[in-house]
């Protein structure tokens, strides 16, 4: 009895308005926003700077507002309909007039060179333009009411694009609130983008395990980047935190029968006459098998954190069985969630480093010789667009240590690319390329994973920078971020753990211009060179296509919402431009 | 001699300008968008062409395979895959194709035999002449709205004077595929 009322009531707050329980009680134009529009226009929540400058308002003057005089009643001869199923009081309306009125804001454009667009498109041809872009379709198909009314000249086309966006929105669960044709292309568009931004995918190449592909997604980095685009509560910052992996939510009307693998001149393989297998066959024993969940298929429709524990593998093996001469494999019990990483959310992701790890299976790093090198160079990359070295000799010499057997460490030169990525390597220390089972085919799959060794923390760091040190995959993983940035700042920052080395990444403004200019290539088609940022003698063309990567990497810095990066792209004179080119005034 | 002087001015001046450190590639409407702008012109049935001459080209008219977007279902001993769009024609790696298509002298031909597909077929053609009303126009009518329907408001001027070769000129050009 008391149960059932207790869920009686639960079951009420759920379900009524949730203005039935709430005291909406507006006292300014952002109080009438949050009740009354954000849940379909997230942009409304941003700074009255952003509203300004991507001309939602003119300040000072609410009829020529595009928020105006979209509202209903504001007498403006604008379209006067939102908000569509709800309606607006005197005193609503009021306040948005007086928040417009009190605005003191200038558009003062932040690049200081005065460019127009060379051969301009028209609003209706940049509508066309971005929504092909962005769902495949024209924009007379992919939103024929944002068409008409910008046709009517009621909004401008960056807005009209974004508006493509914000109705590719995830909800709470991950999934698209609204789930349409268009909508579903805008999130498959940009997750195929984001995936681009990686180089290594192939689980086959690097283990040869092609049965890796059902359980773990090589698209792994890019969700983050999706979700982070698509979901407003997990910003970018968000993106380089925690342990959880992201996978995609995917609907489809027919259940698979065949494996994603397939070889060359073969059949495909059914998947009921695989299982996925672990450990070893000894004494001519089966196999021991495991049900892990497969990597969904089918439409994309979200994205979703993978649940903790969803899958567990008992055991890693760390050989396979046609090297038994040089090297018997050996079980280790692990119970290891396969999809929980190492901490600094995309950095440390059980895909990102399975795939760029770079060292052989069941060989434990030494701090010397054998160490995740490829996996700190890709993070320097991919997500900062750097290239090695990025110290200079000037500055590498210091940690020239004549007394090693390393060749590398006894050299200014070698060192200026080592210096960067070796004591950042360190943070991965604790991890060893390892199977489920020494062998597949014939009916099992078996996959690659990563043993995680736990540390043990009355290990000290012996010696900072060893030649050779039997127990250093048990130490706790610190390690270092030596690195010059893009404007020339030296960093040498002791880490422990992979959220700091994110939060590390995130204080340089590298990573945000990176991030920028991998979206004007993709909205542009123009490749930009980080030296773009460096270098004093510039063409004004490129000049001020750096000013606006600036000022897209300022916005991201300091919101941490990617929209912010299309959106001054899409606002920007160059997007403009027929040939996406400008002429310099 | 002076004009050897003057050419390596000229080149040297033209060397200080140009960009060093960014590139361009113009973009062109990739497999995905093409399909959608050409079955908005000629129909559904149009998709036998498309399929066969530009979707499974992914490495001739770019835009990336989505593996997991693959749904293979047992038809008569086949693995058929139920989502298309999805597929990975040339193995998983086209799952890294970027979404930028190129220009190329094989997506020429290929945009040539689609084009010349489409207004042979009497289906897909006949779906252009109603869709667009073709058949309704005075004569002097018919070049500029074929243009314009591949065109919107830009110029781009023709020499065909038959229906059927205006549109596959028109089809194969160049300018309305690029973004
Ligand atoms: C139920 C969802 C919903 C709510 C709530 C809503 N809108 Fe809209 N709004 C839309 C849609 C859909 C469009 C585009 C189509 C159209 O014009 O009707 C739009 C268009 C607009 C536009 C044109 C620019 C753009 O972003 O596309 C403005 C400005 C706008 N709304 C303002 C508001 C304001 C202010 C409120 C709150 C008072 C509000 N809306 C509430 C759904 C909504
Ligand atoms: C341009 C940057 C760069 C410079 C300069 C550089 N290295 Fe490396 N080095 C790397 C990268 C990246 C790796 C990891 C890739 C690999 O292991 O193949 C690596 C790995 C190594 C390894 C480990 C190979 C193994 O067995 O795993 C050694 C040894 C090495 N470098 C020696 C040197 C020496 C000696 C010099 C100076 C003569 C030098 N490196 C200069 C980038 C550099």
């Amino acid at each position: 009895m008391k149960f059932t009322s207790i869920f009686l009531f639960l079951l009420l707050i759920c379900s009524c308005e949730k203005s039935y329980f709430s005291n909406y009680n507006p006292k300014n134009a952002k109080d009438v926003f949050q009740e009354k529009c954000v849940s379909c226009h997230s942009y409304l929540e941003k700074s009255d700077q952003y509203l300004v400058q991507m001309e939602y308002v003119k300040a000072g003057v609410p009829e020529k507002s595009i928020l105006y005089r979209f509202l209903k009643n504001s007498h403006t001869n604008g379209p006067e309909n939102m908000p569509p199923k709800d309606s607006l009081s005197k005193k609503e309306i009021e306040m948005i007039k007086s928040w417009i009125l009190n605005l003191n804001l200038s558009t003062q454009s932040s690049s200081k060179i005065l460019v127009n667009a060379n051969n301009p498109l028209t609003e209706l041809e940049l509508f066309n333009r971005c929504s092909l872009q962005l769902t495949n379709y024209t924009g007379i198909e992919s939103n024929p009411k944002i068409y008409e009314n910008l046709k009517l000249k009621n909004i401008t086309s960056t807005q009209a694009c974004l508006q493509i966006l914000e109705n590719s929105h995830l909800s709470i669960k991950g999934m698209l609130k609204n789930k349409n044709t268009f909508s579903k292309q805008t999130l498959l568009t940009f997750q195929k983008v984001h995936n681009n931004w990686f180089n290594e995918w192939n689980f086959f190449v690097a283990m040869s395990t092609w049965g890796t592909f059902e359980i773990l997604d090589p698209g792994s980095m890019g969700y983050f980047f999706t979700k982070s685009l698509l979901d407003k509560e997990f910003t970018f910052r968000d993106i380089f935190k925690g342990k959880r992996s992201f996978e995609g939510i995917r609907e489809s009307k027919v259940e698979p029968e065949f494996l994603l693998y397939k070889f060359k001149n073969e059949k495909r393989y059914k998947i009921k006459d695989y299982r996925f297998v672990y450990g070893l066959s000894e004494n001519g024993k089966e196999y021991k098998t495991w049900n892990p969940k497969r990597v969904p298929t089918g439409e994309l429709i979200g994205v979703k954190a993978i649940p903790v524990k969803r899958d567990v593998v008992k055991i890693l093996v760390n050989s396979k069985d046609n090297q038994k001469e040089i090297k018997p494999a050996v079980e280790q019990i692990v119970n290891k969630d396969i999809h929980l990483g190492l901490g600094g959310g995309v950095l440390g992701s059980e895909v990102y480093i399975n795939l760029n790890l770079g060292q052989e299976l069941g060989r434990s790093m030494d701090g010397g010789r054998i160490q995740p090198r490829i996996w700190a160079k890709s993070v320097i990359k991919e997500f900062l667009c750097r290239d090695l070295p990025v110290v200079p000799i000037t500055k590498s010499e210091i940690f020239v240590n004549l007394n090693s057997n390393l060749p590398f460490r006894k050299n200014k030169s070698c060192m200026s690319c080592h210096i960067t990525m070796d004591p950042m390597s360190y943070l991965v220390r604790n991890v060893e390329q390892s199977l489920s089972a020494d062998a597949g085919g014939d009916g099992m799959i078996h996959s690659t994973h990563l043993k995680f060794y736990q540390s043990n923390t009355s290990l000290k760091n012996a010696d900072k920078f060893p030649d050779k040190d039997e127990l250093f995959h048990l130490r706790p993983a610190h390690g270092k971020f030596i690195y010059q940035d893009i404007r020339g700042n030296f960093i040498n920052k002791n880490i422990k753990t992979l959220d700091d080395l994110g939060s590390a990444l995130l204080e340089t403004d590298d990573v945000y211009l990176c991030t920028a200019k991998k979206y004007l290539n993709f909205l542009t088609g123009i490749n930009v060179n980080m030296n773009l940022f460096i270098d004093k003698n510039l063409t004004k063309q490129e000049l001020y296509i750096r000013n606006l990567l600036e000022e897209a990497g300022r916005v991201l810095k300091k919101n941490g919402d990617l929209t912010d990066v299309i959106g001054v792209i899409l606002n920007s004179e160059i997007y403009r431009g027929k040939d996406f080119s400008v002429n310099i005034q | 001699m002076i004009l050897k002087i003057f050419l390596i001015l000229l080149h040297s001046s033209f060397v200080i300008s140009a960009d060093q450190h960014i590139s361009r590639s113009k973009i062109y409407l990739n497999r995905f968008q093409l399909s959608n702008v050409l079955m908005k012109h000629f129909g559904p049935e149009s998709n036998k062409f498309i399929k066969k001459y530009i979707m499974k080209r992914p490495s001739i008219f770019y835009g990336a395979c989505d593996i997991y977007g693959q749904v293979y279902q047992n038809i008569n001993g086949q693995a058929v895959n139920y989502y298309p769009l999805s597929q990975c024609y040339s193995g998983l790696n086209g799952n890294k194709i970027s979404m930028n298509a190129k220009l190329n002298k094989i997506r020429q031909a290929l945009m040539l035999k689609t084009c010349i597909s489409l207004v042979e077929d009497k289906s897909t053609y006949n779906y252009f002449l109603k869709e667009y009303q073709i058949k309704t126009l005075k004569k002097d009518q018919v070049t500029k709205s074929i243009i314009k329907i591949f065109y919107k408001d830009r110029d781009y001027s023709m020499k065909s004077s038959n229906i059927k070769d205006l549109i596959v000129e028109v089809c194969i050009s160049k300018g309305w595929q690029r973004i």
